[in-house]
């Protein structure tokens, strides 16, 4: 008996020896790191700017055409423009902008998910840089990056989701929730005022820092000072504060001449001298068919573009002068037939897209005034994606100029943009008056098609959208050949999304005064 | 502790298991058994003989309607699918509402399709957590506890099994238009949409209806399959002119189901043997399955082998090993509701292929378009641009590409008692499961995802490994008529698994589908997860001559998902039971009364599952941009949260009377507290998800109850010698309800999709716009207007102008057409009013007939099938039949102030505009979710003993078998059981199989 004693309190003993070691439920992930550790460091937080940058070309919410960067050039820029045709009587309701107050689309809170994700990743910089080890010119430097993130944001957000600035009374109606910080609770809508005033805080204090911080970015993906300058001027435009865009304008392009010909012909999917800012593509890194070369490049292999390439419209076409380079990025169809109601080519058109341009895959099918300005360095939809460069500014330029009542200094960036650089060797402009502003909008259409400024264009200026079908001498399908006038779809204004309102009661309150 | 008796009573009648049969059966429960009669808590459980009539590859399918409390999905149609379950109702809104599976005593990682049904010996589901303390973390949805076979047969006993089997579909499709209603609908559709959307231009009906006869075809099908000229097809009111046909060519072209669904075919072989002496008893078997579903590329290829071996050398001593394997080659169909608008699902691309889009190439004549070798081709869309579904063909990619996982899983168990001091004894148990899986995606270069890549191959490798070890101490004394037993134990598991995934591209040579047949990696990625718990564990029971039991635990348990400061959680129970047919007075009853017991019980477990493997951490994803590293907010930190508990209580009184009745009613009340909950933030705080548009962060807040009542009963009808009948009935009532919510939400509730969390209210209670009607003077369905946010007419301050264009005045009440301005409310919920089964056993010698009908009243569907089919716009896309009986026009006398305007019925008017306004998710959508499905039918016939001696076997048995015969539902198409929450969307739906089978036994 006394054996089995021994026994019984060997195996209690055993028992408590089961116990396990104190760390044993300390487990730690391995395809995640805590926030703790990237904001460690200044090295840590460079991944952190880092993966913005990501965020801004990678997939989202497993639906196609969610790219980050490219969706918004796609679907709220191109699609609803005036001046892009597509042959997709089925995205009549993008295309058509009917979904502006449908508040539980996934068309209506992309761009507040996809954004505010940014703001969320900028604020806990911003919050938590100061902190890190490192030098005091990284962290200003960082620190200037998520600034200047925060600030495109929110440019981009009001434009979506708020008035045009000229139906605002000033600034003073809706603007957007504005988060400076970590908090993620209730919080109420500021004005559309404030939101500016906090854009250009934060674009002064990103200068300010890029300076004193005496750093370069290496990448053209990453945000500098040029890009900064670039943002403001964007922002003062739709602001309507044109010396503070046509100044922010001129110092943002000052280093980054405009393309060569040859550059302008290269597809736009590499980074060169004229670009200031844009997102990175490898194939390595691909989006597969989510990307924005997969819906535009047009000798992309994916079936967006093969069966329906974009196309300019017929009116906008028509005014690019001859000599114009620009004129040679389109399938112009001279005399050779092509179906009028949709534009698809005959054999004859068809032959003569491929022999002029290889590269549209051999299952593509060829539409007339199909555009071959983008394209991509792989397939389905590989590449670089500009998102601003100095021929806007030149544009910003020209436009604040023309409404400050500077004609001369509006005609003159008409004339750098489009003479000096060759793109159009003949061009003059003396015009004056409505026909210099006409001329303006006229060369923004022709310059920046497809980059995602069409609709943006039309609403900042307040003019109506009229696509015309080809009864009536243009080249948009019946079912997308409307008109859609300022006033209409809720002034052209996104309403916030269910997202928000479900979940944030104090978006019910007044509007501060 | 001579476990190996678990072995169950043979029965007279193979029926279904009630919890009022065979009182005094021994059942599994948590670390160990029990005599039926001895619960406190309550067990359901099912033993071998019910599970071998049943033609289901996954052992938990056979769960479905054999006891009150249990409900069972199990419609995914995929060969080698594991339903969803879901016992006594739904505790967690976040995390995991799935039971705790626990093999052979330890919790089991595997798949449920990794074991072989005839390897069962019984399968327990503990319902209560008086029952399941035990099993403390995880526990608080149920346990389902499988039990393997042992060696049992005094003699060596072997064991031969065949089945073959035939697979169809299950569900009919949705009643969807031919090819004719289809053209005049979209000639409608698109009429109507000129007038309503463009009016400036086509201020007449007459000249919209030109418009649409001579562009419809032209600028929106582009296909005419007809044998007029495509402006020539209609007549001046959008009707097909006399004479118009399909071609003749098209003919079965135009099914496109035809072409992905076959008749599947089943085959199972089984082989077993056993012994069992006083010294050892070992039971072994080998088992080989083949599914090929209805569906073309979803089989499912299973082989299993299994040892369990024990052996007793002192009679202080005892030991055991047991060893399973298998290996398992499935192809996949992406068929899933979460895939319920992928290209390659079957279910999301022929269910909506309009009706004029041929599956292969025809010539303008009809005739099919041959290729150089003369054979048909399949008409991929770009050819003929087609507007559906371009470059898109879900039998030719099906056909070409590839989506096999190769699955093999070894588990071992071992352990060793040592019985000491006369009444304790310890037992170490350790259990290794290891399982491997291997998925290969092809796709391929001429037509689909493949198609922009030249090709593109992935690999996704999946290494588990689970461990559990555990000690145990037990005490276990008699004193007279006194019974005391005691358990104490430690317990740690550990879950780990490695990921790894490749991705390369560009093929070089057609069919060759192995990663070096490509150049490009686009993707290589890989990582592991850690999840570990530890665990103290006490239990004590006793009884009182077998007539007064009482039972309590405690167990403590700690969590790696939780800070190092919240992790442990502690959980207990107590229970007790009476068998009042024991006592004196009820003597005079026995003849009535064949046995009665009064049992209640309460107990409180635990629930992690509702945050990730590292819930607590505040994260950043690791990404690459331009081959550098990039990281960016995954998930917010949750420092504070806990254990999720679950308590419940529950009271029974079973009974046998007249010897021939058994009743069993039971009340529960099961209620969880701090509830692990994603909170949703307004969306501008921030999305941590590059899937899913949501910030979120986890907390534990708030409370759901899950009450009922369950009633389980069986009447032997007919006892005879010969005949013999059984009727059994189970209903489950069961009403959840959330209790608590956080302050901030208390309010306003928490809306999640088509359904608001909100104090008083169901976890699946609807809350959608509400619908009224269909405006008869316009054919716009009506919806209330939310007039606590926006105002018509004149301002009122702190709202909104509802827009005049979306308003409709009727009398002096006021809708709107838009949704967006509509109101929601409370719309009735996804949970069935009542559920449960009906069964029936009729035997005349060895011959028996059995069926098992599960049913469920009062639940509300919304199927989202059902309105793809509704919406008509001008992308082309199946309809559905209802849409003939869409508003068209103003009916004769309607005018503005008609009491009967507004159609509660009716169906909206045609329109591609105002389709997305129509058609909108409403309450319009919610359908009737009741369904009554015949489950399985099985006749048997075992052979007389006497002839089958002659032949020198022991036994001999024939069987054949009809799973998921029919389901009855309100709509033709929809699967009311695809989801518990009540949604409905393209998947795969049931599998009916037909299966004849024979046991030899030696």
């Amino acid at each position: 008996m006394k054996r089995f004693n021994k026994l019984a309190y060997g195996l209690c003993a055993l028992m408590l020896m089961g116990s396990c070691a104190g760390d044993y439920l300390d487990t730690k992930p391995t395809s995640s790191t805590g926030t703790s550790t990237i904001f460690e460091t200044t090295e840590n937080a460079a991944l952190a700017i880092n993966g913005i940058n990501k965020l801004t070309t990678r997939q989202f919410l497993e639906t196609q055409g969610m790219n980050g960067e490219g969706t918004i050039k796609m679907y709220y820029g191109n699609y609803a423009g005036n001046h892009f045709y597509v042959n997709l009587p089925g995205w009549s309701s993008i295309i058509n902008a009917q979904y502006n107050e449908s508040v539980s689309s996934v068309y209506c809170y992309y761009p507040w998910y996809y954004y505010y994700m940014i703001i969320g990743n900028a604020n806990a910089i911003i919050m938590n840089i100061d902190e890190a080890k490192g030098t005091q010119s990284e962290r200003e430097f960082i620190k200037a990056q998520a600034l200047t993130y925060r600030a495109y944001a929110y440019t981009m957000l009001a434009q979506i989701y708020c008035y045009r600035w000229s139906d605002s009374n000033n600034g003073t109606s809706q603007g957007l929730v504005l988060r400076l910080d970590t908090s993620t609770g209730d919080m109420p809508l500021s004005t559309l005022a404030q939101v500016y005033t906090t854009i250009y805080d934060d674009l002064t204090n990103a200068i300010s820092l890029f300076g004193t911080s005496g750093k370069h970015r290496s990448k053209n993906y990453d945000m500098d000072i040029e890009v900064a300058y670039a943002i403001y001027a964007r922002a003062a435009l739709n602001r309507q504060d044109y010396a503070t865009a046509a100044s922010m304008a001129e110092k943002a392009r000052k280093d980054h001449p405009l393309m060569t010909n040859d550059e302008y012909k290269a597809g736009f999917c590499n980074a060169n001298q004229e670009w200031i800012w844009s997102s990175y593509g490898a194939l390595d890194e691909t989006l597969h068919y989510y990307s924005y070369f997969s819906y535009m490049a047009y000798n992309s292999s994916a079936s967006a573009v093969r069966s329906y390439p974009k196309c300019i419209s017929k009116e906008l076409y028509a005014k690019i002068p001859a000599t114009d380079i620009r004129k040679g990025l389109f399938l112009d169809p001279g005399n050779m037939s092509y179906t009028a109601s949709t534009g698809k080519a005959g054999t004859a058109l068809d032959k003569y897209a491929r022999a002029n341009y290889p590269a549209i895959q051999s299952n593509a099918t060829v539409y007339a005034y199909m555009q071959y300005k983008v394209a991509a360095t792989e397939m389905p939809g590989v590449g670089n994606l500009n998102h601003f460069r100095s021929a806007e500014m030149y544009l910003i330029e020209a436009e604040a100029k023309y409404f400050s009542n500077d004609p001369t200094g509006a005609q003159n960036a008409l004339i750098a943009l489009n003479k000096t650089s060759g793109r159009d060797a003949t061009y003059t402009c003396t015009k004056t008056g409505d026909a210099l502003l006409s001329e303006i909008k006229t060369y923004r259409a022709i310059e920046l098609w497809g980059e995602g400024f069409d609709w943006f264009d039309m609403k900042r200026w307040g003019d109506p959208i009229v696509r015309k079908s080809p009864d009536q001498g243009g080249n948009f399908l019946a079912a997308l050949a409307v008109t859609i006038a300022p006033n209409e779809r809720n002034k052209w204004t996104w309403k916030i999304p269910l997202k928000e309102s479900d979940y944030n009661p104090a978006l019910n309150g007044a509007l501060p005064e | 502790m001579r476990t190996e008796e678990v072995a169950i009573a043979p029965k007279m009648v193979i029926s279904l298991k009630n919890d009022a049969r065979a009182i005094d059966e021994v059942v599994v429960v948590a670390y160990g058994t029990a005599k039926k009669s001895s619960l406190t808590g309550a067990v359901s459980s099912v033993d071998s003989k019910a599970i071998e009539m049943r033609p289901v590859s996954s052992v938990a399918g056979v769960l479905e309607g054999q006891a009150a409390g249990i409900q069972v999905n199990n419609t995914y149609g995929q060969p080698g699918s594991d339903p969803t379950i879901r016992i006594r109702g739904f505790s967690s809104v976040n995390g995991s509402n799935d039971p705790l599976y626990v093999l052979d005593g330890v919790p089991f990682g595997g798949n449920i399709s990794d074991l072989n049904a005839n390897d069962i010996e019984s399968i327990s589901v503990l319902k209560d957590a008086a029952s399941s303390a035990l099993f403390g973390n995880r526990a608080s949805n149920g346990v389902i506890l499988i039990t393997t076979k042992r060696g049992r047969s005094e003699r060596l006993s072997v064991n031969a099994t065949i089945n073959q089997g035939l697979y169809n579909r299950g569900i009919p499709e949705y009643d969807r238009m031919g090819a004719d209603d289809f053209m005049e609908t979209m000639w409608k559709g698109y009429r109507n949409s000129l007038m309503s959307g463009q009016a400036d231009k086509y201020p007449t009906e007459a000249l919209a209806n030109a418009q649409a006869s001579k562009t419809l075809i032209s600028d929106l099908l582009i296909y005419n399959i007809y044998n007029k000229g495509a402006q020539e097809l209609f007549d001046s009111n959008g009707k097909l002119v006399a004479g118009a046909k399909v071609l003749d060519g098209y003919a079965g072209d135009l099914d496109w189901y035809k072409d992905i669904e076959r008749l599947g075919h089943r085959q199972d072989y089984s082989i077993n043997a056993d012994a069992s002496t006083e010294k050892a008893n070992y039971f072994f078997s080998l088992g080989y399955l083949d599914e090929k579903g209805y569906v073309k590329t979803s089989d499912f290829q299973r082989f299993n082998a299994r040892a369990n071996i024990n052996i007793t050398p002192r009679k202080w001593f005892k030991t055991g090993v047991t060893l399973a394997a298998s290996h398992q080659v499935s192809n996949s169909t992406a068929g899933s509701a979460d895939d319920a608008s992928s290209f390659v699902n079957p279910f999301y691309f022929a269910r909506n292929m309009a009706p004029i889009y041929p599956v292969h190439l025809h010539k303008a004549n009809g005739e099919y378009e041959l290729d150089e070798n003369g054979n048909i081709q399949y008409d991929g869309g770009s050819e003929l641009a087609r507007p559906q579904n371009v470059g898109r063909h879900v039998v030719w990619e099906n056909g070409l590409d590839l989506d096999r996982t190769y699955r093999t899983t070894l588990q071992g168990q071992a352990y060793a008692t040592v019985n000491f001091l006369k009444d304790f004894s310890f037992t170490v148990r350790g259990d290794l499961n290891l399982r491997n899986s291997e998925n290969q995606g092809y796709e391929n270069p001429i037509i689909g995802n493949g198609q922009g890549n030249k090709g593109r191959a992935k690999r996704v490798m999946y290494r588990y490994k689970n461990y559990t070890f555990q000690q145990q101490l037990s005490w276990d004394k008699s004193f007279g008529k006194h019974h005391v037993d005691v358990l104490v134990g430690h317990e740690n598991y550990s879950y780990n698994y490695g990921y790894t995934y490749g991705y390369k591209t560009t093929q070089t040579f057609s069919g060759n589908t192995e990663l070096v047949n490509f150049t490009n990696i686009t993707s290589l990625t890989g990582y592991q997860n850690d999840y570990r718990t530890e665990s103290y564990l006490s239990r004590a029971r006793y009884n009182y001559n077998s007539k007064y039991f009482a039972e309590a635990s405690f167990r403590r348990d700690g969590s790696s998902r939780f800070h190092p400061d919240n992790r442990w959680g502690n959980f207990w129970s107590v229970g007790g039971s009476w068998m009042i047919s024991q006592e004196k007075f009820m003597e005079n009853t026995q003849k009535a009364i064949s046995s009665l017991k009064l049992r209640a019980s309460y107990g409180e477990v635990g629930n992690d599952a509702g945050v990730g493997y590292y819930g607590y951490m505040a994260l950043y994803g690791m990404t690459q941009n331009n081959n550098l590293g990039a990281a960016y907010k995954t998930q917010n930190d949750a420092y504070d949260i806990k254990w999720e508990t679950s308590s419940s209580f529950g009271v029974a009184l079973e009974g046998r009377f007249y010897d021939r009745v058994n009743l069993s009613l039971e009340y529960f009340d099961k209620r969880s507290q701090d509830l692990l909950f994603d909170v949703q933030l307004p969306l501008s705080a921030g999305a941590t998800s590059a899937t899913s548009a949501s910030a979120t962060v986890s907390k534990n807040l708030g409370s759901i109850s899950n009450r009922g009542f369950e009633i389980t009963m069986d009447v032997d009808a007919i006892q005879k010698k010969d005949w013999r009948w059984n009727i059994g009935l189970n209903a489950t009532f069961l009403k959840n309800k959330i209790l608590k919510l956080p302050e901030q939400n208390r309010t306003e509730g928490i809306i999640s999709g088509t359904k608001k969390y909100m104090e008083g209210h169901g976890i699946y209670d609807y809350w959608m716009y509400q619908y009224v009607g269909v405006d008869q003077m316009t054919g716009n369905c009506l919806y209330q207007p939310d007039l606590d946010k926006y105002y018509i007419g004149d301002a009122v301050g702190g709202k909104s102008e509802l827009p005049a264009e979306y308003v409709v005045q009727i009398g002096d009440k006021y809708y709107t057409t838009y949704t967006t301005y509509a109101r929601k409310d409370w719309s009735g919920s996804a949970i069935p009013k009542v559920n449960g089964s009906i069964s029936s056993s009729l035997s005349y010698k060895n011959l028996t007939l059995s069926v098992l009908m599960t049913y469920a009243l009062g639940g509300k569907t919304i199927d989202y099938s059902y309105q793809s089919l509704m919406g008509v716009t001008s992308n082309p896309s199946a309809l559905h039949k209802d849409l003939l009986n869409s508003w068209n026009g103003a009916p004769e006398g309607m005018t503005e102030n008609s009491p009967n305007r507004i159609d509660p019925n009716g169906i909206p008017v045609v329109d591609f505009d105002r389709s997305s306004k129509n058609n909108a998710t409403s309450s319009r959508f919610l359908q009737d979710g009741s369904y009554l499905v015949i489950k399985n039918v099985n006749l048997s016939y075992s052979f007389p003993k006497v002839l089958v001696r002659k032949i020198d076997l022991s036994g001999l048995s024939i069987n054949a078998s009809i799973e998921n015969l029919a389901t009855f539902t309100h709509l033709k198409g929809m699967n009311p059981q695809q989801s518990f929450a009540g949604t409905n969307d393209n998947a795969f739906v049931t599998a009916r199989v037909f299966s004849l089978g024979i046991n030899i036994k030696l």
